[in-house]
């Protein structure tokens, strides 16, 4: 993935995730795995299934996207920055590989690619949104349950369901501030 | 095959070398001529329309390459059932074309049959070796079997002209009840318009996890708009999630339910009179025989309440038209069956949901249109003598079962015994019999007393490991295959086009049997040069190029509009291909063959004490026993566990995550046990497609419980479908 360059943009990026839509078929774990040439064994993104016994749909889990990130804040040489947009991405050229990030993020988002020498993670496919693209969980979701909202546009539909209340963030009690928000229940 | 009309430059690559990766890039990109020397930069990205294979699906998708390789897949924003989607399985067809457990040779046989030893061959040799063997045989002597494909037409010309009429699909495993029971009703196939069905009862046709994207997207889309889905299932699956309402019937009991709701339609005149006048056949048979089946009766069937059973039905009553009880897909379950599938058909007819939105509908295809796919040239087929030696179509035996399918589970049985005749060669075409059907033992047996076993696959498979040559297909995003008919409301064509040479020295199937008839004296038949010859005379017919086709990937004719027949004029004329024209609630067919010529109940078998009904399912990411090696969906679900209630297991010492064997007489499976309340306390579940044995499934042999292993073949009387539900296990801890 190519170092992201701070671009000063009008746009203000989320996840919304429609839980009621979500069928749980992993097929947005795919995609990103392939798009961002996940190494094997590594999934930035993944389905955790629902507990036996629960009528609660299936979560997509990765990056949160927090306003307020741990690894933003832990590491030591600003190798992780949310842009300005909101996406939260590392600067692979600046990383040093102390892995504290993986520690602090309290999502568990974070794995370490051997290969690149960093501790990597979704990016909300960032080359793909700043191309004008939908990320590739969101292009390839059979459900149609994922939207990226631009909270920065005031016609941005899956924004409309973040700011109703109607799309919660996951675990807001950790004061991370996450960019992902979850429809839940129906 | 030249793919450049469809290669459309997309990005250009950013400083420094680094390729950007972004694309798709609607089609009114794709319509851009590209320019050649963007085209030709390195990094840059190019996108071919294409056509999935990783299940029977066929969704249409875009495929990126960059550098001559495969990046990324993704669906086609062209098809508005599917709208770019694609499930876990598309999404890793590049997991597949770039695995290197893919046998990239042909290769012929050294080792004893199933050892998996072999050595590498050159074509030429590979197709002397089975040409000779067959001409030492008779036509009839010849097998062949495969898993329906675009690419079907090759080895079915093969096997005409080499005179066999033993030619089988595994359908018999699969759907062949169901499509038997809509024949029989409707007189042919139908679809269901998913997404504008106000009220779904699905009887354990699991949409969100046996997935099929068009019908599991526009369900989705049905229930956020308000849509209701009853599903049926003994099972939490994904599905049960999705369900406005859940129900857990025992299992082999929803023909129970089923003629439970007839009669509750029936008996509170819910259903739609003058449909029923004028398009069915038996209301007043049909309404003689469910009388009995009361919901009281029922619940004791099923051990669903009888006012669950009762609202179902007035629900379904009172959302008519737009309510639809899915006839299902895999239908190879209990002796009933058939009869479940009548049943089921026979709701729909109650509520008069035919050709009408949100209803059943008949695919419009292009022979209705007038105008249809044109072929390459080639002889007449030599005429058959012989009878198939299943008795598909034959008078006396399977007449209902269609001839294009068969009952592929009689080859152990045919070959051990010579009866009707012996079957001395198979040809197995991306379908792997051991894997997927029952009676291993058997299956194996079979195997060693045949003359001569070809498999044709991407992998070395269970069938593959005992097979004399192993021809390497390419995979589908190395080949074009003919032009597929993908009708629906409208017709449409769609064409699977190559993306990349084929890896190492594997072929297509247009190239695989035209050699292999060029070798047993056959090359008459395949007097193309190329598949591109193909698809240009397949679209002759239309005024179409390749190319134009490709811009898309799919096309309907300009003038061809989505059409439901009722939709306008509910008393509009709906030619049913049945022998009366009409619905046939009723079937003077069913009552000469000796069957019940309108639904009734027969009970499932109850397991004897100590043993456990056996279900299996499909996850939503493999298909069949097709993928379970392939790296990235091995990796989301390596293998298979076998489900079981916390009592049962309680009682017989099982944890969850202990070792445990499951046994059929003799016969067993080991594997690990999910202890989990999301099954019912007799009934024990596992996927499909696990318990594999071929060395060349490097990854998946040796992991999970195979239950086809243990299964005796059962079959059913009326369609041929194989029974796999009615074999009870016995489980205890290992």
């Amino acid at each position: 993935m190519s170092a992201p360059t701070k671009t000063a943009v009008n746009h203000q990026y989320a996840l919304v995730v429609d839980t009621n839509k979500c069928i749980g078929c992993e097929s947005c774990s795919v995609a990103c795995r392939v798009e961002n040439e996940v190494p094997a064994g590594h999934w930035r993104s993944r389905i955790a299934p629902p507990a036996t016994g629960s009528t609660k749909a299936p979560l997509k889990w990765a990056c949160m996207h927090c306003a307020d990130a741990p690894c933003v804040q832990v590491c030591p040489t600003k190798a992780t920055y949310r842009r300005a947009d909101g996406i939260v991405v590392i600067d692979a050229g600046k990383c040093v590989g102390c892995k504290y990030c993986i520690v602090a993020c309290p999502y568990g988002a974070r794995y370490f690619d051997e290969k690149k020498g960093i501790p990597d993670k979704c990016d909300l496919c960032v080359d793909r949104v700043d191309a004008g693209l939908e990320p590739a969980c969101v292009q390839t979701c059979v459900g149609r349950a994922l939207a990226l909202a631009d909270l920065a546009d005031p016609k941005n539909e899956a924004a409309a369901r973040i700011r109703s209340g109607e799309a919660k963030p996951l675990h807001p009690e950790l004061g991370t501030k996450p960019s992902v928000y979850y429809v839940v229940g129906k | 095959m030249a793919i450049t009309p469809s290669r459309r430059t997309l990005l250009q690559v950013a400083a420094g070398g680094i390729a950007v990766a972004a694309l798709p890039v609607g089609v009114r990109e794709l319509a851009h001529p590209p320019t050649a020397s963007a085209a030709e930069a390195p990094g840059t990205e190019t996108v071919v329309t294409s056509v999935c294979e990783m299940c029977t699906v066929r969704c249409p998708i875009l495929v990126r390459v960059r550098d001559g390789e495969v990046v990324k897949i993704e669906g086609n924003p062209e098809e508005k059932s599917t709208k770019g989607a694609i499930c876990a399985k598309g999404n890793a067809g590049i997991s597949l074309l770039y695995d290197k457990d893919r046998v990239r040779t042909p290769l012929i046989r050294v080792g004893e049959r199933g050892e998996g030893k072999f050595r590498k061959a050159t074509w030429d040799e590979a197709y002397k070796y089975i040409a000779d063997r067959l001409k030492a045989i008779r036509p009839e002597e010849l097998a062949v079997g495969r898993r329906p494909s675009a690419s079907d037409a090759f080895l079915l010309t093969f096997a005409k002209a080499f005179g066999t009429p033993n030619i089988f699909t595994h359908e018999s495993s699969c759907p062949l009840g169901r499509n038997v029971a809509l024949d029989v009703t409707l007189g042919s196939g139908a679809a269901i318009d998913y997404s504008k069905v106000d009220y779904l009862v699905s009887f354990g046709r699991n949409h969100m996890e046996t997935l099929a994207v068009p019908q599991a997207q526009g369900i989705v889309a049905g229930l956020a708009r308000g849509a209701r889905l009853v599903y049926l299932d003994p099972r939490r699956t994904p599905t049960s999630t999705a369900a406005t309402t859940w129900l857990q019937p025992l299992p082999g009991t929803d023909l129970a339910f089923v003629l439970a709701m007839l009669q509750v339609v029936i008996a509170e005149k819910l259903y739609d009179q003058d449909f029923v006048k004028q398009y069915t056949l038996g209301f007043e048979q049909l309404a003689a025989a469910v009388g009995e089946y009361t919901p009281e009766w029922a619940a004791t069937e099923t051990g669903i309440p009888a006012t669950t059973i009762r609202d179902v039905a007035r629900d379904f009553g009172a959302a008519r038209p737009r309510a639809v009880a899915d006839y299902g897909w895999f239908s190879s379950t209990y002796l009933n069956d058939f009869q479940l599938r009548r049943a089921i058909l026979a709701l729909n007819a109650l509520v008069g949901n035919l050709e009408v939105p949100g209803g059943i509908f008949f695919r419009k295809g292009l022979a209705g249109y007038g105008t249809e796919l044109g072929d390459w040239k080639k002889p007449a087929f030599p005429a058959v003598t012989a009878e198939r030696v299943d008795g598909a179509g034959v008078p006396g035996k399977y007449p209902l079962t269609p001839v294009k399918d068969g009952l592929c589970q009689v080859l152990p049985e045919v070959v051990l015994t010579g009866k009707p005749y012996p079957l001395k060669a198979y040809i197995a075409h991306r379908f792997d019999p051991l894997a997927a059907l029952p009676d291993q033992p058997r299956m194996i047996e079979a195997f060693k007393k045949l003359d001569l076993l070809v498999s044709v696959d991407v992998y070395m498979s269970d069938t593959g490991a005992y097979a004399d040559v192993i021809l390497p297909e390419c995979t589908y995003l190395e080949r074009t295959d003919p032009v597929m008919e993908a009708s629906g409301l409208a017709p449409k064509i769609r064409l699977r086009q190559q993306v990349i040479p084929p890896q190492g020295d594997t072929k297509p199937s247009s190239e695989i049997y035209q050699g292999l008839a060029k070798a047993t004296g056959l090359g008459a038949y395949f007097a193309y040069k190329d598949i591109d010859e193909i698809v240009a005379a397949q679209l002759a017919p239309f005024g179409l190029s390749a190319a134009e086709l490709a811009k898309v990937g799919q096309w309907t004719p300009p003038d061809a509009k989505p059409t439901y027949l009722r939709k306008s004029n509910p008393k509009a004329p709906v030619k049913l291909k049945t022998p009366s024209g009409k619905i046939e609630l009723f079937s003077a067919e069913l009552a000469k063959l000796g069957f019940d010529p309108v639904p009734r109940y027969t009970p499932p078998p109850v397991p004897p004490k100590g043993m456990f009904h056996m279900i299996q399912g499909k996850c939503a990411v493999h298909t069949n026993s097709a993928t379970q090696n392939i790296p990235v969906l091995h990796e989301l679900r390596p293998s298979n566990e076998l489900w079981i209630h916390p009592v049962p297991a309680g009682k017989l010492g099982i944890k969850d995550g202990d070792g445990v064997v499951v046994r059929v007489g003799k016969l067993e499976q080991r594997g690990v046990a999910k202890v989990t309340a999301d099954i019912l306390e007799g009934t024990v579940f596992t996927y499909h497609g696990w318990g594999r044995t071929s060395p060349g499934l490097t990854r998946v042999k040796g992991k999970g419980i195979g239950l086809n292993a243990l299964m005796p073949v059962i079959t059913d009387p009326i369609s041929g479908s194989l029974i796999m539900r009615e074999t009870f296990v016995e489980v205890a801890k290992s």
